[in-house]
């Protein structure tokens, strides 16, 4: 087996893993939104804006193939490829998870200015918790990218 | 920033009260003090809510109705307001009614179809004369023909796989068949058309006269809708009002913004009333009317999405107004796209009405932040400028950042806003609460912006050793003190170690999330430029070769694509840099909130809204 073979296993984890995170996470925020579009019409703006906060993950896998594009080539080393592997299974996890869950507290959020309470500042703000973790790994893999 | 108000107290006698009353209306400028405890249910007001509600869809049922160009009646004094309101809402119901019963005529018809033309006299005069019809239908393979002979069973129509049929028998014999009693209805499927057609044109009727009324109405309508939204307004006062004084005196607080004291000033002075005019205290909840510059006022509206800062803080909108510019135009970073944005936000300027022109600005001013920062990150509809061999661009490439730079630069900017909102909030701290109140947020500033100069001084070689390890020193003694021992100078030092020490644990943990969270202006920004050349690669590549066809397909992708493009960054462009304004900027500057907007008791006039 050649080590290419390991890196762009890592690459497609990382790209279609993050990516289902982030569908399945604006899913979430959009069934509530369209739920509680029908309590309260006039807050669109608010569940467009929350909406799209569990969106970002898949932007970050897609990213990180960028970052790490460089290093991939077919007489890459098998430490590269393990650099790769690592990094990229690093953000496909935390992308798949962070996403979904952040999905999940948008939409509770969504619900509640649905219903008349006025959560939508401290909903951001909540929001921001699990996505942090995204935003980690996608600095590491940008540090293991500059480190092969 | 935010108006300064006063607080008046007025004490009227109730004889003059209504008058008092229409004339701060004329003013137009006080904002009155709601009871904290809320007005009480007051039947008269839930009445004339109601009829406000009645009114509200009735109008817009009929701006559904009004034809295209059509000229809109005068207001018609003749008529009564809630006779008008009474007429359409008759109207309406009448054609509901009306297509109600058509619904039911036709779902008749349909039934009745199959069994053709007859006669239900003839069916009376049948039985009386002792012989029951009784109408069937079935499955076409469960039809026995048994029952032909046994019941005199006749096939009226077959359609598809179901037989309907009748059986003719003496009114004593009971028919068990195995197939579906039709229950008929009082009139034959050529009745039914009749009036199915007399229905029709009913409603017909009813809606040309809606359409009139859309016309000849409207205004009416609208004149009275505004009569008694004012009604309304005007008893809310009243409810607020606190009668004192065995209720011949009645008290009435408010507030004014400065500006328009003199106004308010002349009446009070020419009437006589007694009236107190206050500078607010710390305690007080006064409401919230903003003022910036023409380029701030545009982000007025994006702050509102949020929360409205309370009276006693700083207003930050004039702060993270460049700030937001800068990082939408970092996130949508394709300058093909932001000229597209600017073209569409000055042509669509002219055309549509007042209340959007400031938004249509708004768009202006970040269309050109795009520009600018795309050219800065390199992109142009997904074309990497970076690595373009055209001339004339190699003058601008010196500006051009890689993708390497703009992951710095996007911490950076971070930094940079963080430091720029911890800056902001002692500068607040000292305005509100006095120097000694904003001692530890200066000791942060003092070790993060001190020791960050002093590190990158030392990296760049600028001090040796010796002075940045005592600079280091300095600095952190000196932020320290702030941090641990004055941070509550009425409080015990010990205490104040313990609150640094929390202090402390929440701006490491914090801090750091927060610069991260900037990466996503990189990320957004990076992945709409590869997005933008994803289309553009397809585009080639698809369409292969043939002469004319091919340009025109890859056209067709390249616009396809550009489009899906440009809503997506643009909307993750317009929610994340909200994002980190609400979150990292606004918690770093100890933005409170809760501010309640300013809304004076006025005539009243109808609220536009964008959505």
């Amino acid at each position: 087996m050649e080590p290419i073979i390991l890196a762009y296993i890592g690459i497609g984890l990382m790209v279609g893993l993050a990516g289902v995170g982030s569908a399945i996470g604006v899913t979430i925020t959009g069934n509530a939104a369209i739920g509680a579009l029908k309590k309260n019409a006039d807050a669109f703006g608010n569940y467009m804006v929350l909406s799209a906060l569990p969106g970002t993950q898949g932007l970050y896998g897609f990213l990180g193939y960028f970052l790490l594009a460089g290093k991939i080539s077919p007489d890459m080393t098998w430490a590269a490829a393990a650099a790769v592997f690592g990094a990229s299974l690093a953000l496909a996890m935390t992308g798949l998870l962070s996403a979904i869950r952040q999905g999940q507290v948008c939409a509770n959020g969504i619900a509640g200015i649905g219903s008349g309470y006025d959560v939508f500042g401290k909903t951001m703000i909540l929001a921001v918790f699990p996505e942090l973790y995204a935003i980690v790994s996608l600095a590491a893999v940008f540090m293991i990218g500059n480190s092969i | 920033m935010i108006l300064k108000m006063k607080k008046y107290s007025f004490l009227v006698y109730h004889k003059q009260y209504i008058e008092f009353l229409e004339k701060i209306r004329e003013i137009g400028v006080l904002h009155v003090i709601e009871k904290p405890e809320g007005i009480a249910e007051n039947d008269e007001l839930r009445d004339k809510m109601q009829l406000a509600a009645r009114l509200k869809s009735a109008i817009k049922q009929l701006e559904k109705r009004t034809p295209k160009n059509a000229t809109l009646a005068e207001i018609n004094p003749s008529f009564s307001g809630l006779d008008v309101l009474v007429k359409i809402e008759n109207a309406l119901s009448e054609k509901d009614a009306l297509e109600q019963k058509l619904q039911l005529a036709e779902k008749d018809r349909e039934r009745m179809e199959v069994w053709g033309t007859f006669s239900h006299d003839r069916l009376e005069q049948l039985t009386d004369s002792g012989f029951v019809v009784k109408f069937y239908n079935c499955n076409l393979r469960k039809f026995d023909q048994e029952w032909e002979v046994k019941y005199n069973a006749f096939e009226i129509d077959t359609i598809g796989s179901q037989r309907y049929f009748i059986t003719i028998t003496r009114p004593d014999e009971v028919v068990d068949i195995d197939a579906d009693s039709v229950k008929l209805s009082d009139k034959t499927a050529e009745e039914l058309d009749v009036e199915i057609d007399k229905i029709r044109f009913a409603i017909e009727n009813v809606k040309t006269e809606l359409i009139q009324m859309s016309v000849a109405d409207f205004n009416t309508l609208k004149s009275v809708q505004i009569d008694v939204m004012s009604d309304i307004d005007f008893s809310k006062v009243l409810l607020n009002t606190n009668a004192e004084a065995a209720e011949k005196v009645m008290l009435l607080e408010g507030y004014c913004p400065e500006e328009s004291e003199e106004d308010l000033n002349r009446y009070l002075d020419d009437s006589g009333v007694y009236y107190e005019a206050s500078v607010p205290t710390e305690e007080d909840k006064v409401p919230v009317k903003l003022k910036n510059n023409a380029f701030a006022k545009l982000y007025e509206v994006i702050g509102e999405l949020y929360d409205i800062p309370n009276y006693h803080e700083l207003d930050l909108t004039p702060f993270f107004a460049p700030f937001y510019m800068l990082f939408f135009g970092l996130c949508l970073g394709d300058a093909g796209y932001g000229f597209l944005l600017v073209l569409v936000a000055i042509f669509a300027r002219k055309k549509v009405k007042p209340a959007l022109k400031p938004v249509l600005s708004l768009v202006t001013w970040l269309g050109s932040s795009t520009v600018i920062m795309g050219i800065v990150s390199g992109t142009f509809f997904g074309y990497n400028l970076l690595e373009s061999k055209i001339a004339w661009i190699e003058k601008f490439k010196v500006i051009m950042l890689d993708p390497n730079q703009l992951f710095y630069t996007a911490l950076i900017l971070g930094v940079i806003q963080i430091m720029f909102g911890m800056i902001l909030k002692a500068v607040g701290l000292v305005r509100r609460y006095g120097l000694s109140a904003s001692l530890s947020t200066w000791g942060w500033i003092i070790i993060l912006l001190g020791g960050g100069a002093v590190y990158g001084l030392q990296t760049l070689s600028v001090l040796s050793p010796e002075i940045t390890k005592w600079a280091f020193i300095g600095i952190g003694s000196v932020g320290g003190l702030l941090i641990f021992i004055l941070n509550d100078i009425k409080r015990n030092p010990l205490i104040n170690i313990g609150a640094g020490l929390w202090d402390t644990y929440n701006m490491a943990t914090g801090l750091l999330g927060d610069v991260l969270s900037y990466i996503r202006l990189f990320a957004l920004g990076i992945s709409g430029a590869v997005m933008g050349f994803v289309f553009n690669d397809l585009a080639i590549r698809l369409s292969g070769d043939i002469p004319v066809i091919s340009p025109l397909i890859m056209i067709i992708i390249m616009l396809i694509g550009h489009s899906i493009n440009i809503f997506m960054s643009g909307l993750s462009a317009f929610v994340h840099p909200m994002r980190l304004t609400f979150v990292e900027f606004y918690k770093n500057s100890g933005f409170e909130g809760g501010g309640k907007k300013y809304k004076p008791f006025a005539r009243y006039k109808e609220k536009e809204s964008l959505f």
